[in-house]
């Protein structure tokens, strides 16, 4: 049964009172399935967030390299036996395996970003990050598990639909700039995940630091995480310290709950990328931003962002024309 | 004119792979059933701590295994309070002295190295991570393999910081950092600090 079939079945149970109440729940339940994982949705979402996080990744594995020998390498700060007990299975126990495994996360990263078979690739780069992780966790922050988190429910998802060489391949030069409309199921899975991480962040500011309205102000003097060094002004005020806790305490809930009222998401996207910003200016926090800027990406609408695009080549198509 | 977005709704392009597995029953019975695991693998690791979460802990083990792993307690449930480093002595034969500490980029994009090594740090002066020290000692004398280090001190410092006041100082500038040597090698050559296990 198509979803429209199953939402024309549930209303179908609904008006009918002589209908079991067990008939109706399976079309009630039917109905929900269709909507949140069947109906379909344009993939323009999906192929920002993939170029977001092949980015990502690329730069992850980029500036990986310059201390590869020394993080991961045979003779690293952190032995061999020091790799996590997890995925043993791809141990990288030499240099020569390490450096294959940047180069080769370097090519993965970019055949996603540039949508070359995105899906394999996104599942060669979540092995490829978790066996490099796996080698040296003492040196993973938040922003690296993120990372291979939404990498493996990227790959769930039909990124190269829109916006990639995949698709410049299948349709030409003329549609390219045209997203399909692709099953959301894959999709929900990031969205998901993207709420989850603010909802549980939030969850977990339980101390008195952040009930106080100072705990910004304790983060911003820590010296080993500034980025640029500590204003003064900025962390000896009582009162924007105040507002800048409580303001990431109410973003945070915010996000990890209003991010599914469609309404809202285009304001609240806004506002997760300043945080993150705001954030990554001061803290050395590494990718934790950009990579929640892709998973972000997955709440962005789609059919705002081909309106854009139509009036952008529309504009241009006028702009030859006259100059024609 | 650009074909506008509702009529590009019914667009007849072959669906890709992941649409075109709930066009059969038994592919949302699939989908439905990966909705469920995966959704639960997410979400329930994120259960607070308490019987009820190590009851339930077995049921996400195959997600952290494979690599899907929910922590997002950041600056959680407060930020730390000290500022911390670790930087090692290291004397060698020639009876010089010299400090080593972890390595500093440049803010912009140096920064995206910067923070593994400050994670490294804040690990490794831990004494219930004492199964880094080795390792770390025996990377320094590698390091400085020519000048061959004869002693290595580990050392760590830190500087507490109290919560901002009603009158706005956070800190006392002139409070400098604390230290700590917390091991050395060879172990028993630096009066009362315990080896390294190196």
């Amino acid at each position: 049964m198509s979803a429209t079939g199953a939402a024309a079945a549930a209303s179908a149970a609904d008006t009918a009172p002589d209908v079991p109440w067990t008939l109706r729940l399976r079309a009630g339940v039917a109905e929900v399935f269709g909507r949140v994982a069947v109906d379909p949705v344009s993939a323009w979402p999906l192929a920002i967030g993939r170029i977001i996080l092949g980015l990502t990744t690329l730069v992850w594995t980029l500036t990986l390299m310059p201390d590869a020998t020394a993080l991961l390498g045979s003779d690293a700060i952190v032995s061999v036996d020091g790799a996590s007990e997890f995925f043993r299975w791809i141990p990288l126990d030499s240099t020569g395996s390490v450096w294959a495994a940047l180069i080769a996360l370097t090519v993965s990263s970019i055949a996603v970003t540039v949508g070359f078979r995105p899906t394999v690739f996104l599942a060669v780069s979540f092995v490829l990050i978790m066996a490099l992780q796996r080698r040296n966790p003492a040196i993973l922050n938040s922003g690296d598990i993120i990372l291979r988190d939404l990498t493996l429910l990227f790959a769930f998802c039909p990124t190269g639909a829109a916006c990639s060489l995949d698709r410049y391949r299948r349709v030409g030069r003329d549609r390219c700039w045209t997203a399909p409309r692709v099953a959301p199921w894959g999709l929900r899975l990031v969205q998901l995940q993207v709420s989850m991480v603010y909802l549980f962040a939030f969850w977990s500011k339980s101390g008195e630091l952040w009930r106080e309205g100072v705990a910004v102000s304790t983060a911003l003097r820590l010296r080993d995480l500034q980025r640029f060094g500590q204003i003064d002004a900025i962390v000896d005020s009582v009162v924007l310290m105040a507002m800048l806790t409580w303001g990431t305490l109410v973003v945070e809930m915010l996000l990890g709950v209003l991010l599914w009222v469609r309404r809202l998401r285009p304001a609240l996207v806004v506002v997760a990328l300043l945080l993150h910003l705001s954030i990554d200016v001061f803290l050395l926090v590494g990718f934790f931003g950009p990579v929640l800027a892709a998973g972000l990406m997955s709440f962005v609408d789609g059919d705002a962002v081909q309106h854009r695009v139509d009036r952008r080549i529309a504009r241009r198509r006028r702009s030859a024309r006259a100059a024609d | 004119m650009m074909e506008p977005v509702a009529e590009r709704a019914a667009d007849v392009e072959k669906p890709d792979a992941h649409s075109a597995i709930v066009s059969s029953a038994f592919g949302r019975a699939v989908v439905a059933l990966a909705l469920v695991v995966l959704g639960a693998w997410i979400t329930l690791p994120n259960l607070p701590a308490g019987p009820m979460r190590s009851q339930l802990e077995p049921l996400w083990r195959p997600a952290t295994e494979a690599g899907l792993v929910q922590d997002w307690a950041v600056f959680s449930p407060n930020p730390r309070a000290q500022s911390l480093d670790v930087r090692a002595e290291i004397q060698l034969a020639s009876g010089r002295v010299v400090v080593w500490d972890v390595p500093e980029f440049d803010p912009i994009v140096g920064a995206f190295r910067q923070y593994r090594w400050k994670k490294w740090q804040e690990r490794v002066r831990l004494d219930v991570r004492r199964d880094l020290w080795a390792p770390t000692i025996e990377w320094l004398r590698r390091e400085y393999a020519d000048d061959e280090p004869v002693r290595v001190t580990l050392i760590r410092r830190w500087i507490d910081h109290g919560p901002l006041t009603d009158i706005g100082r956070a800190d006392d500038p002139r409070v400098g950092w604390n230290e700590f040597r917390f091991c050395t090698w060879p172990a028993g050559s630096d009066g009362e600090t315990p080896g390294c296990g190196a």
